[in-house]
């Protein structure tokens, strides 16, 4: 393994019954690297990231920063510096804004200082929560929510961030904003693993993509190197 | 007379409170609704009898031995009968709850017999009397005691749900485990922990209202139906609407059992109950969309 990729993944597979959802892939995320996995519909990419943090049984090797965690418990994984920021953002919608974060940090919840830090940087990139710190979580728009997500996983410093879907629900503008603040996120020294099914948006953050169709990569590379309406026409069905 | 009955009340209803929450608490965080509660609460207050009673301890030791035990108890029977059929369907674990309450029962009559045991009040000094107006409220110091002890369970619960990191954590694990296990939390040891506080607050119950209950294998039936109702009509999922279930119950209670029928207040009081549930099916301060299915 190079000693550059924090995230190395061996032949994972996935199954749901008889039902293959992940077939064997390969794949790995550099250090500080953007990379994204694209693909349509039920090509198995929010398995990917799921199995990866623990939450579904799954076969094939997965070491992150030179740890085997391929039978790590999932609430062991946040603890390593790996944090999944789950699909349809999954906030708890009867706490505060301000809780959400808290918990965010559950994992380095010894050290109060660095979690006082941390607020104040979530705060700083999304100002809107700042305003609604005291606001249930459950009564923020649909933008807010995925900017609570965001700043909940990040909550407690991990080496790489997993998100799935950022983009779900949210109109162009704010997809916009999301993106950039990815973009702030990764310059600060987080390596980030996106799932999307918005391709475009996702290829102008990242430095490589994976392809997934039926289970399994159709196209890996530099995103440079890929043209984007092959992409769009032969893969993405759109 | 209205007022000593709404203050009566109010001591039975917050004993009704206190078990609505113990339940609530473990169905909030494990989604059990566990049918044997009040006998798990039973079996401490026999414990407490030995200590006490037959073994000649003093009464704080014992009252300390039987809530651990009864804090065991909570612990023993999620982790070693629920948790290994997580799975299978909420019907299924409501009946595995109900074949526990039969062993319990059974356990209890095979080690202490089916006699009335007694156990005596904490506080035995002259009732507290108040007077105004032309009324007079007679209030025995055993009930002080009880309030006092209720109070106090509550506000630590609410404490420590709201104010420390590890009830944050639980209340992230009653609204969406997989989501809280994303951050880093041992779901399965809060699980845990919330039936050690059900098991606790089970046994105190128990203890409680014992010296007017004597203890016998049945003593915790009505409490246990009324702690169910208190936790229904505060819609169950609500631990502030557990508190106002349970006290309003004990007040409608006391008032029906006065003025129209003591025969009758049970009857009457689940009729009225009924009647609200009717009105506001989810309870006075359920919340209308289920959270956990």
């Amino acid at each position: 393994m190079a000693t550059d990729h924090i995230l190395e993944v061996e032949n994972l597979t996935v199954k749901y019954g008889p039902i293959e959802a992940v077939r064997g892939t390969n794949f790995f995320v550099g250090n500080q690297e953007v990379v994204s996995i694209l693909g349509a519909n039920g090509a198995g990419k929010s398995s990917t990231l799921k199995a990866l943090a623990g939450l579904i049984p799954h076969e094939g090797k997965i070491t992150f920063l030179s740890k085997d965690i391929s039978r790590t418990e999932p609430y062991k994984i946040p603890y390593l510096g790996l944090t999944l920021c789950p699909e349809r953002r999954g906030i708890f919608p009867d706490l505060s804004v301000e809780d959400n974060l808290l918990l965010g940090a559950y994992a380095i919840r010894k050290n109060k200082n660095l979690i006082k830090e941390n607020i104040k940087k979530v705060y700083a990139l999304f100002q809107r929560l700042g305003e609604r710190k005291r606001q249930l979580a459950g009564t923020l728009s649909g933008g807010e929510q995925q900017m609570l997500a965001i700043g909940r996983a990040l909550m407690n410093e991990p080496k790489l961030l997993m998100l799935d879907e950022p983009s779900l629900g949210l109109s162009p503008k704010l997809v916009d904003f999301i993106f950039d603040s990815l973009k702030t996120i990764n310059k600060s020294g987080t390596a980030i693993l996106l799932v999307e099914q918005n391709a475009m948006i996702a290829m102008e953050i990242s430095s490589r993509i994976y392809v997934m169709q039926n289970g399994k990569f159709a196209i890996s590379g530099n995103t440079k190197d890929v043209d984007f309406q092959t992409l769009k026409m032969k893969y993405l069905g759109v | 007379m209205v007022f000593q009955q709404i203050i009566a009340g109010i001591i039975t209803g917050s004993l009704y409170a206190i078990v609505a929450l113990g339940l609530v608490i473990a169905y909030k965080v494990t989604g059990v609704m566990n049918f044997a509660y009040g006998y798990m609460g039973m079996i401490s207050a026999y414990i407490f009898f030995t200590c006490f009673s037959m073994m000649g301890m003093n009464y704080i030791l014992s009252f300390f031995i039987a809530v651990t035990f009864g804090s065991f108890v909570g612990y023993a029977v999620e982790r070693g009968l629920l948790r290994p059929v997580r799975n299978i369907s909420p019907a299924s674990m409501v009946i595995i709850t109900l074949g526990l309450l039969l062993v319990l029962e059974g356990t209890a009559l095979q080690i202490w017999g089916n006699n009335y045991q007694q156990i005596p009040n904490l506080l035995n000094g002259l009732p507290f009397i108040l007077r105004f107006g032309g009324g007079i409220i007679v209030i025995p110091q055993q009930n002080i005691l009880i309030l006092g002890v209720v109070t106090a369970v509550i506000i630590a619960l609410i404490l420590y749900l709201n104010l420390t990191f590890q009830g944050k954590a639980m209340r992230a694990v009653a609204q969406n485990e997989e989501i809280a296990k994303l951050m880093g939390i041992n779901s399965s040891l809060m699980m845990s922990i919330s039936w050690i506080i059900s098991g606790s607050i089970g046994a105190l119950a128990a203890i409680l209202v014992a010296p007017q209950t004597f203890v016998y294998p049945d003593m915790m039936l009505s409490l246990q139906i009324m702690g169910f109702t208190a936790a229904v009509l505060g819609g169950f999922e609500s631990i502030p609407g557990s508190i106002i279930g349970g006290i309003s119950i004990g007040i409608i209670e006391n008032l029906v059992g006065t003025y129209i029928s003591t025969n009758l207040k049970t009857t009457f009081s689940l009729a009225i109950i009924v009647a609200i549930l009717i009105v506001k099916p989810e309870g006075l301060l359920g919340s209308t969309k289920a959270r956990r299915v």
